[in-house]
């Protein structure tokens, strides 16, 4: 066999060097070609590159480069609960574009932000947020990759160049492909939202929830635990900035406590933080009522809420996955309540500074009740709490 | 400033690059000036407060250098050489081992210090030891050198300064005052830039992606979780791949880019992965440190001339203190007094059974040469010995545990661990170009030559690696 014939050491060189930049551009077209990440905005083709992803650990970028240049007549908000709870292809918002721009891991200062880059680039007609407690505390700091996305003030460019020239990017255009040819849903899907039951087969719910009720109670100075939890009224704040980044005439703002599972208030509640959560519902009642938005209670007591746990790892629950993470069938119910005024109010009460009081006590009797019906569980979260 | 960070690679090393052509037609002295120029800023580009550090340790040696050339004939010989060497471990203690004396050590003598916990300059224990090796050869008449110049351009040469190779000075002078590569620019460009296309893709792509592997083992190790059997060699499989592609990675790299100034470097690296026994391990994983230990600690202590046991006792002292010049912890020190238990054991082994040894035996020597290295890799990677032991245990098959088996990880593992027991490593593989300053086997595959198929083979490796550049990740032996 012939060996092939030698290069000059300057042909060589070019060689060399020409291919770098030659693969770099193939590579570059590639991933323009695919666009793994919506970034590109030209188009999506069905079975080739419709089944984008965000990315978990590029999140905060990818979400800022879409809102920065696709319009949405509804926008979400809320931490990882929103991420997973509301869908933007809910058949409540009767098809109009949506797009869930929650952040996960979140609180309120960063929320706000969020919003007011959102407010500039968008002009929704709806925007839902979801609140818990635990957004309302001293921490303020950005996660993720937040400082470098365009919620930040970022510069788009540098990301352009990166989603072009990233191996990270080829490995997601090649998962895209295969997965839009398979019709495989991602998990982070390019509506914003997380569904974890696109990547998990198998939910062991018991175990879930008493992973998360441990975590929270586990003692630590953490402020992201309800063991190292601190109400900071002072978010307040942070939540007007919210309200007046929509506040144009024409957005309509809804705001929902989101509906935390009986078992994990008892934990909210073994960890000291009842006070604290009722003040600020009274907080909120009162901060919002200085709006045009409406507030809606979703926590409590009621079947969505103290939906049993199955014993059984192989039993799917229909409206939680973890007791704190709702799942989009429990969101589609929330979105029935607010805009079509489905249902009762024992689950979703319109709450004002008039009603707080009444509603704070209901759950109070309500707490009581379940502790009467559910002592197994109760005792549960007390047996962990003590450790 | 990091071999494979974007400022490197498209402003630092053109700009070097061409700056050198430049001097160099004018004379090799100004090629030189610019050279020691460029260094110093790429030494300091990471932290202009570590060049004082640097540029104290270099006067001092050259000072101390110049007054053991003169007294080395009289009396005052040893005595220079003795205070220069105590001067550089005493630089060395305050800088590296200040907080593990404070807080490690004084309490066992029953002392009580507050650290003062200095910033750690980046490669001072490679500039340290390359320089201490200077002054024992100044003593030894092996090396000399009256040129400032010269000397700090010895020291600081950008390719090894960081993270080595420890270069010699009467390797590396007669190179820097006349370059061994009277050949072309272009040759030595198409040569170092080759090695270096393997190197930087070993480090950016390969232990960088198996990186991910390691880290959720160690650290549910260090947070007191039990390791699956599954999990624990996940963990110490990827470590022990990570740290061979990502050291020698570096090395290639360095000695790519020496080449690329006509500089040739000692290769490092000569797949240790293949070795059958402790023993040839050492001969091959980080072959200028087991050359410095050999020449300037073990033979001093007296090597093996004075009995198998003093030689056993003078091989486990060098590996101890070998592990403590890795970091400043116990689990280094417990690292290299394994290896140094492993190494009197073969000893002991050769004196039972000093025959040639046959397949079988060469086999079973290779299985229990690398379980031996991956279970000491344990102690290197972990940040305490409750850690390491969870690990092993898990090893064992005794450990349990939530922490997930992530099984693409364990065979991405045993492939490149397969691949460096089988393939030809890189300087064997750049044999045409005469790599490094050692002579090298010629392969039976993978040979490179000036070819089309090569050039764009490297073209890839070369873009891929550059794909990486977003994450910049750190070299692991920058903290050592």
């Amino acid at each position: 066999m012939s060996q092939p014939r030698p290069l000059s050491q300057r042909r060589f060189l070019l060689t060399l060097l020409g291919g770098v930049v030659a693969l770099l551009v193939l590579g570059a077209g590639f991933n323009f070609m695919v666009d793994p990440y919506a970034s590109f905005r030209w188009g999506d083709i069905k079975g080739f590159n419709d089944q984008k992803t965000l990315r978990r650990d590029g999140g905060r970028v990818n979400k800022a480069l879409i809102l920065g240049h696709t319009q949405f007549d509804v926008l979400f908000y809320g931490t990882s609960r929103g991420e997973m709870g509301f869908d933007p292809s809910s058949p409540a918002l009767g098809g109009v574009p949506a797009f869930n721009a929650s952040l996960s891991d979140s609180n309120m200062a960063e929320l706000a932000r969020a919003a007011e880059y959102a407010a500039r680039h968008q002009s929704p007609r709806l925007v839902v947020v979801g609140l818990d407690l635990m957004m309302f505390g001293t921490r303020t700091a950005t996660g993720g990759d937040f400082e470098r996305s365009g919620f930040a003030g970022a510069s788009p460019w540098p990301v352009y160049a990166r989603r072009l020239l990233s191996l990270q990017a080829f490995d997601d255009s090649g998962w895209v492909l295969f997965s839009s040819a398979k019709g495989m849903r991602q998990s982070f899907a390019k509506d914003g939202s997380y569904d974890i039951g696109a990547r998990k087969k198998s939910f062991d719910h018991r175990a879930e929830m008493d992973g998360v009720i441990r975590s929270q109670l586990a003692p630590t100075k953490a402020a992201k635990t309800y063991a190292g939890f601190h109400y900071a009224p002072e978010r307040m704040e942070d939540l007007r900035r919210l309200l007046a980044a929509f506040d144009n005439g024409r957005t309509r703002m809804v705001l929902a406590i989101t509906p935390i599972h009986a078992k994990v208030l008892e934990a909210k509640a073994a960890a000291g933080l009842m006070p604290a959560w009722e003040q600020w519902k009274r907080d909120l009642a009162a901060t919002v009522a200085a709006s045009k938005a409406e507030l809606w209670d979703f926590s409590g007591y009621n079947a969505v809420t103290t939906e049993d746990i199955p014993r059984d790892p192989a039993t799917r629950m229909r409206w939680y996955w973890d007791g704190s993470h709702f799942t989009k069938a429990a969101g589609d119910l929330m979105l029935d309540r607010v805009l079509a005024a489905r249902g009762d109010e024992s689950f979703g009460i319109r709450l004002t500074p008039d009603n707080v009081e009444t509603v704070i006590g209901r759950i109070r009797a309500g707490r009581v009740a379940y502790a009467a019906s559910h002592p197994d569980e109760v005792a549960e979260v007390a047996a962990i709490s003590r450790r | 400033m990091l071999f494979n960070s974007a400022p490197f690679l498209f402003a630092f090393l053109p700009l070097a690059l061409a700056g050198f052509f430049g001097f160099r037609r004018v004379g090799w002295r100004p090629a030189m000036a610019f050279l020691t120029v460029s260094s110093i800023v790429f030494y300091a580009w990471w932290n202009p407060a570590y060049a004082w550090p640097l540029a104290v340790s270099i006067a001092a040696n050259f000072a101390l250098g110049q007054a053991i050339a003169r007294t080395r004939d009289t009396g005052w010989g040893g005595t220079v050489l003795a205070a220069g060497i105590a001067l550089n471990l005493a630089f060395l203690g305050v800088f590296k081992y200040e907080r593990f004396f404070a807080e490690s050590v004084a309490p066992l003598l029953g002392l009580m210090i507050e650290a003062r916990g200095l910033d750690l300059p980046l490669g001072v224990s490679f500039f340290t030891f390359t320089q201490i090796a200077y002054l024992v050869d100044v003593r030894r008449k092996l090396a000399q050198d009256g040129d400032a110049l010269s000397y700090t351009l010895f020291v600081t040469f950008f390719p090894h300064l960081i993270a080595g190779p420890i270069i010699h000075h009467k390797e590396m002078m007669p190179q820097f005052r006349q370059p061994r590569r009277q050949c072309p620019a272009s040759e030595n460009l198409v040569a170092g830039l080759s090695l270096f296309a393997i190197g930087l893709f070993k480090k950016a792509v390969i232990a960088d992606w198996v990186a991910s592997y390691v880290a959720p083992g160690f650290s549910a190790a260090a947070a007191g979780q039990e390791l699956s059997l599954g999990a624990a060699w996940t963990c110490a499989l990827a470590y022990t791949v990570q740290i061979y592609f990502d050291f020698s990675g570096y090395s290639d790299m360095a000695v790519g880019l020496a080449r690329l100034f006509g500089i040739d470097l000692p290769v490092n690296f000569n797949s240790p992965y293949k070795s059958a026994s402790i023993i040839e391990f050492w001969r091959r994983w980080h072959m200028t440190l087991s050359r410095f230990l050999r020449d300037y600690l073990y033979f001093p202590l007296g090597g093996g001339r004075s009995g198998p046991v003093r030689r056993h006792v003078n091989l486990m002292v060098v590996m101890a203190l070998g592990g403590l010049w890795h970091g400043a912890a116990w689990t280094f020190v417990a690292w290299g007094c394994l290896h140094g238990l492993m190494l009197v054991g073969n000893h002991l082994w050769r004196e039972v059974r000093p025959a040639e040894p046959g397949r079988g035996e060469m086999i079973a020597g290779w299985v229990l040469t690398q379980v031996l290295v991956i279970a000491a890799w344990v102690f290197f990677r972990a940040n305490s010995f409750d850690a390491a032991l969870i690990v092993l245990k898990g090893m064992a098959g005794l450990g349990g545990g939530a922490a997930k088996v992530a099984w693409d990880g364990l065979a991405l593992s045993l492939v490149l661990m397969a691949f460096c027991a089988l393939a030809p490593n890189s300087q064997q593989i750049m044999q045409a170009t005469g790599p490094g300053l050692e002579p090298v086997d010629s392969p039976k595959r993978f040979a490179w030559a000036p070819t089309t198929g090569w050039a764009w083979a490297l073209a890839a490796m070369l873009a891929v690696s550059v794909m990486t550049l977003w994450r910049t990740s750190e070299f692991l032996y920058y903290q050592f």
